[in-house]
């Protein structure tokens, strides 16, 4: 028995052995499961049919600089508003918050400037709650990826979020009026705009390339409008990048904020224009070459009578 | 003279038209018919023109149909980028009620305008939908258990504008499906982790080289302008649509 002991105790030290350089050794992942994670703030307890909005937040170890998020929640407890990027980490949105198909809301975008530390946000979410029970707000997708020039995903997780949805007039406070967007929101500077008319190199296809923002209350919209001759078209949504409107001479891009403040950049492409002022002389051109001729035809027909 | 005078006025007029031609820009249109004209969608369909119970695009029952198209990639579907026209209380034989109700005999019939890209507004005015592309039809009483009309059948009215697709490749501003020549160009240069795709891995490449001024400068600037900035990203943004 004594021997068999001693035999166990020499295996244990020898497997110790020889592992132990595999265990030091062994590839660590990027973070510790504890570095990075998504979560929600805000938005506990709300009455049927007010407004209540949940903060979608970043605590991280490690510099990231790029991120895949997809939010679920119950559409059929709650309808989603809106989205505000106010003070968000993100400064240039592939796809704004928005939703995707019923119940999933999907975000993606970057920061020129990586982000580290804890209560980075992300997005506001803000949803009308339409039937009593409980609410939950998970992230059926979070991808972060780490600013080394690599693209490394990095490990993270989630902590869900739960919203009690209470009955109106209970003790929660109704939050219809004030959840209107902007409408507590101090934001007197104008949202900022930058505009490049700018081709890829390979489809040689001219896009607009733009850049709003606005750290106060966020940006609401962006619109676009143009003119190919002499009347701008409506104004339409759109998000960065957008394909230069065939034909246009001018365009103007308006940002609106949160508060409802507007910044309007324009840019003209002169050679498009001079194209349109010759087309339009020539057609001047025409119409007095055959209304000179329709004179002339008239004065013949007056002589011959 | 008087015939003179009549031909001068219609090469005037001519002249206007050249001015303005092209200048028809493309906007959500609805109308009630008996069938849709391909590519219109049916938002709703309705019993008569007024004084109406509604049902879902799926039922067959009513024989007046809400007609919208004139915008790109426009659906009735309540998904992607979406808006409730009007919450039915029912599959069929529906009354209706504006989207911003919460009535629970309501949940789940909803008729709806989606877009896969671009945007969808929908709201409710007295007398006119000035500010909206269209009116898509008109309701009796606001804002629940309402009968519906077309759009002159009552004062209250359901406006809509929507604005369709308008990133991709292609001048139209159509996503066209990439040749194999041009994917393989868009991965030389935008793919910078080589696994065959332009996506986040990408972004975040490019992004950290943007932070890092004076650095890869010629591999990572996608316009070619000397700076690497949003134009860039912008860029490969670009691509990063084309490839989905």
């Amino acid at each position: 028995m004594k021997k068999n002991k001693k035999q166990l105790g020499f295996v244990i030290v020898c497997a110790l052995f020889v592992c132990t350089p595999f265990l030091a050794f062994y590839p660590n992942p990027v973070f510790s499961a504890e570095s990075t994670y998504m979560y929600f703030a805000g938005g506990e307890t709300t009455a049927v049919g007010s407004v209540f909005t949940t903060e979608v937040m970043i605590d991280t170890e490690e510099p990231v600089n790029a991120l895949d998020v997809e939010i679920t929640y119950p559409a059929d407890k709650l309808k989603f508003l809106r989205a505000n990027d106010a003070g968000s980490i993100v400064s240039i949105w592939q796809s704004k918050p928005a939703v995707r198909t019923p119940g999933t809301i999907q975000l993606t975008g970057g920061m020129f400037k990586p982000f580290q530390g804890k209560g980075g946000r992300i997005t506001s979410l803000s949803f009308r709650v339409e039937t009593l029970g409980e609410a939950t707000l998970s992230f059926s997708k979070h991808n972060i990826y780490a600013a080394d020039g690599k693209g490394t995903e990095v490990f993270a997780s989630s902590l869900p979020s739960v919203v009690a949805l209470v009955e109106k007039g209970s003790s929660v406070p109704d939050t219809r009026e004030t959840a209107v967007a902007g409408a507590h929101i101090v934001d007197d500077t104008l949202p900022s705009v930058v505009m490049n008319r700018i081709q890829d190199p390979i489809t040689h296809t001219y896009l607009l390339a733009f850049d709003a923002a606005d750290h106060e209350s966020g940006i609401r919209e962006t619109q676009l409008r143009f003119k190919k001759w002499w009347r701008y078209s409506p104004w339409y949504t759109v998000e960065n990048p957008v394909v230069y409107p065939s034909g246009a001479w001018r365009v103007e891009l308006r940002a609106i904020s949160n508060a409802g403040l507007v910044q309007t950049a324009s840019l003209s492409v002169p050679t498009e224009l001079y194209k349109k002022l010759l087309l339009s002389a020539l057609a001047l051109v025409v119409l007095a070459v055959l209304l000179r001729a329709i004179t002339r035809f008239y004065n013949k027909k007056k002589r011959m009578t | 003279m008087k015939a003179f005078k009549k031909h001068t006025i219609f090469f005037l007029f001519v002249f206007v038209n050249f001015l303005y031609a092209g200048e028809v820009y493309a906007v959500l249109q609805c109308s009630l018919a008996a069938s849709c004209n391909s590519p219109d969608v049916v938002v709703f369909k309705m019993t008569s023109s007024s004084n109406s119970h509604a049902e879902l695009p799926t039922e067959n029952n009513y024989s007046q149909y809400v007609c919208c198209g004139g915008v790109n990639g426009l659906s009735n579907s309540c998904a992607d980028t979406f808006e409730v026209v009007l919450r039915l209380s029912g599959n069929t034989n529906a009354h209706v009620e504006e989207n911003t109700q919460t009535t629970a005999a309501y949940n789940g019939n909803d008729a709806c305008l989606s877009v896969s890209s671009g945007d969808v507004s929908i709201a409710y005015q007295d007398n006119s939908c000035s500010g909206y592309d269209t009116t898509i039809a008109s309701i009796s009483g606001t804002p629940t258990n309402a009968h519906v009309g077309d759009a002159n059948a009552y004062t209250r009215k359901v406006c809509g504008t929507a604005t369709g697709a308008t990133t991709g490749v292609g001048s139209s501003g159509v996503v066209k499906p990439l040749g194999e020549a041009l994917r393989k160009a868009i991965l030389r240069i935008a793919d910078f982790n080589g696994d065959g795709r332009v996506d986040i891995i990408d972004l975040s490449i490019l992004l950290y080289y943007t932070d890092l001024p004076g650095y890869g400068f010629s591999f990572y600037d996608l316009n070619q302008d000397g700076v690497l900035n949003f134009s860039d990203v912008s860029v490969l943004f670009f691509y990063w649509t084309a490839f989905r």
